[in-house]
């Protein structure tokens, strides 16, 4: 089915057969990044608002540069110069917006729905950029694409994801699309910080870091906030890394062509050591590259870009 | 004025028996088997229409005085009888909250005076719902409160809640909690566990809920006092309850209609009309309320009532306000619930008919009887209602069912012995 005008509220509006077309046409727009003109007029008259009600700049930028490279015009909103802090609610700053002619939305908030609560004021396409805890489908997309980029697969293969599980909606949005591609998903980290009920998702959980890397195909972090420890869910820093951080020793253990993951930023002596932020088969440079290539390939088949030049 | 509404199928005893009723004045004066040629007054044919007493919601929020944008007493009367409810209880949580037998008798005055639905009005528990100092309950009671709470907000304190206990029971009201560990519940917007994962909507755990039940069902008993339990939503909760009852304190317990028609499950379309505190259970604790509902565990189900304005409501899920709006729905709701789950309908209308009026000891209401008021809901269950934006005569619109059809459909309120023209 043609995925035209189709709205992103989290990975489940594509069926597998969809993702892997994404996949290849993310292979295909990587090449087009690799060129020296990095630029295709597939977009060409189309106006893609990237709405950031939350700080961001690695996933503001990666669409912002997504959506230039197919040729579409691009115009940001972001919160800190909104009439949001003079009291507008969102509903009318989106009627607003949208009286300019926007036809994709490219939404981060950091209150969970509001792409489908925008969708209620707009007949824009809309793309959740993340929402709150609730998903990241871009980041999921992209992270799995580096896994069957690199394992050539994704069925069957074994994800540890360990760290602050409860407060990710990069976790949320992975484990559902790991579980739809056929992955084995462990997740990892202290109990305070792993949602209730999250065994009924399909995936295995650990609160010992040793069993859960074990065999591992790919090991993905999470960045830990201070925030947590100062909200009384986990004691200090320094026992969170000595029980959950990731260190060259513990990744020993994994299958010894373990891919590391992490969605950056990452907080080197927290979650991870220095030797496994360096370490040789981390992909965190990739994933970002990759970002950007998947962003191009969902752009172009929601809103229905022409390949021909 | 005499009426003779006749061919109908009467709700009596638990059952629809097919039975003519006259009303002299604003009571039932008798209910007849016969037909009778002549009769001096109006004739009413109710030819395949169930009539039901006139439904008693024991918890409604009207936000008169202070938040009159919301709903006023006019508004939330003239919703009530719309939707077949002619006795609604109002909750104190006003601005000021209802905490002085001056309020509480001026706003029974003002009701008289409307003449729709009527009114009675649970009283704070504690002065300015503040949960420090009880209110004079014994003056309240004068006044007319039926009943004592800080519904919005739960009785904290133990020890208050304790006296508060002991203090209504010496005029044989309850106090109503609304049970919520705010420790507990935090942020949260919906039930905790699967669903709030998926969604990533901050969760409410269901022991915020049950902690507390636990705590004043156990003061009741310590106190032989009367503890009436606001909106139970969870399985524990039920637990606690079934197993208190009977002891030296007198247990009651509510369930919210909405809690028995929507899960967890169905905020995927994060729609702020469906934001409830209590939030909405699991499958598997609906299925318990249910089950409770039925044994006499929990003895009556209500609204919640809840009017918010819309541009309070149509913002970001978690950052709504809680509450749906009840009155205008409630019996098409019952309707639903009864076809939905295969419950009998006649079992559910005890629920807010003849139960509350025993509970609450509301004389003369709540059935069909000789010599009580006229208070009757003409039901065609073979006829349906949509219920546009002009159906409501509440001044809010904070309902899922805005826009939507349900089976059934009111055709006609009698409210002491008048019928409803609003």
């Amino acid at each position: 089915m043609s995925m035209v005008g189709r709205d992103v509220y989290d990975v489940d509006v594509f069926n597998v057969e969809e993702v892997y077309q994404l996949f290849e046409l993310t292979k295909h727009f990587k090449g087009i990044l690799s060129r020296k003109v990095k630029k295709v007029p597939a977009l060409r008259g189309v106006t893609v608002c990237t709405a950031f009600f939350e700080n961001s700049t690695r996933t503001k930028i990666s669409f912002d540069l997504a959506a230039k490279r197919l040729g579409a015009d691009t115009v940001a909103f972001s919160a800190s110069s909104s009439s949001l802090k003079k009291g507008e609610s969102l509903k009318d700053t989106i009627l607003t917006l949208d009286a300019m002619g926007i036809d994709l939305y490219v939404v981060r908030h950091s209150e969970p729905g509001t792409p489908k609560f925008i969708k209620k004021y707009t007949k824009a396409i809309v793309i959740n950029a993340g929402d709150g805890f609730h998903a990241h489908p871009t980041q999921a997309l992209l992270d799995n694409y580096t896994i069957w980029e690199k394992k050539g697969k994704i069925d069957g293969l074994k994800i540890s994801i360990v760290g602050d599980i409860q407060h990710s909606r990069v976790v949320r949005s992975n484990i559902k699309l790991m579980k739809m591609l056929g992955a084995e998903v462990t997740v990892c980290g202290p109990k305070t910080l792993m949602p209730l009920e999250i065994e009924k998702s399909g995936v295995k959980v650990s609160y010992d870091i040793n069993e859960a890397i074990d065999g591992a195909d790919v090991v993905m972090g999470l960045r830990m906030q201070l925030e947590r420890q100062t909200s009384g869910l986990f004691p200090t820093l320094e026992e969170y890394h000595k029980l959950y951080g990731i260190t060259k020793d513990r990744l020993s253990h994994a299958k010894p062509d373990v891919i590391f993951m992490h969605p950056g930023p990452m907080n080197r002596g927290v979650e991870v050591d220095d030797h496994v932020a360096d370490f040789e088969r981390s992909v965190v440079q990739e994933q970002v590259t990759n970002g950007e290539a998947i962003r191009m390939a969902l752009l172009y088949s929601v809103l229905g870009g022409r390949m021909e030049e | 004025m005499r009426y003779l509404i006749e061919n109908g199928e009467v709700l009596i005893e638990g059952k629809f028996q097919r039975k003519n009723i006259v009303v002299d004045g604003e009571k039932i004066t008798d209910i007849i088997e016969n037909n009778p040629h002549d009769f001096n007054g109006k004739r009413i044919d109710a030819k395949g229409q169930l009539i039901i007493p006139g439904l008693i919601d024991m918890h409604a929020h009207l936000r008169e005085p202070g938040y009159e944008y919301k709903e006023d007493l006019e508004s939330g009367l003239k919703a009530a009888l719309n939707g077949g409810i002619t006795t609604v209880a109002c909750m104190p949580n006003t601005r000021p909250s209802l905490d002085s037998p001056a309020a509480v008798h001026s706003l029974k005055e003002k009701a008289k005076v409307l003449s729709l639905a009527r009114l009675e009005v649970i009283a704070a528990a504690t002065k300015g719902r503040e949960g420090k100092e009880l209110t004079e309950m014994g003056t309240l009671a004068q006044a007319g409160a039926i009943g004592f709470s800080d519904d919005g907000d739960p009785i904290w304190d133990p020890h208050i809640m304790r006296r508060a206990l002991e203090y209504a029971s010496s005029f044989h009201l309850p106090v109503i909690d609304h049970c919520e560990e705010r420790a507990l519940s935090r942020d949260g917007s919906m039930r905790e566990g699967y669903y709030s994962n998926y969604y990533g909507i901050y969760g409410i755990p269901d022991a915020a809920e049950s902690v507390m039940v636990a705590r004043d069902i156990d003061l009741a008993n310590l106190t032989a006092g009367w503890v009436h339990i606001a909106h139970v939503s969870t399985g524990k909760s039920v637990n606690h309850i079934r197993h208190g009852k009977g002891k030296r304190g007198k247990i009651s317990a509510e369930v919210c209609i909405h809690h028995l028609l929507f899960t967890d499950k169905d905020l995927e379309d994060y729609d702020p009309a469906k934001k409830l505190n209590p939030p909405f259970p699991t499958k598997e604790d609906q299925e318990m309320l249910l089950e409770a509902l039925m044994d006499g565990t929990i003895d009556i189900i209500v609204t919640d009532h809840a009017p918010h304005a819309n541009w309070e409501k149509e913002v970001e899920f978690q950052r709504a306000p809680f509450g749906i709006i009840g009155l205008e729905t409630l019996l098409l709701q019952l309707f639903k619930l009864s076809r939905k789950k295969t419950l009998a309908f006649e079992k559910l209308l005890e629920k807010v008919t003849s139960a509350p009026a025993k509970l609450f000891n509301l004389a003369g209401r709540g059935r069909i009887e000789r010599h009580y008021y006229a208070d009757l809901v003409l039901f065609d269950p073979m006829d349906d209602t949509t219920l546009t934006n002009s159906y409501f005569r509440s001044k809010a619109r904070n309902t899922p069912y805005l826009g939507k059809t349900l089976q059934g459909k009111i055709t006609q309120v009698m409210c002491g012995g008048k019928l409803v023209q609003i």
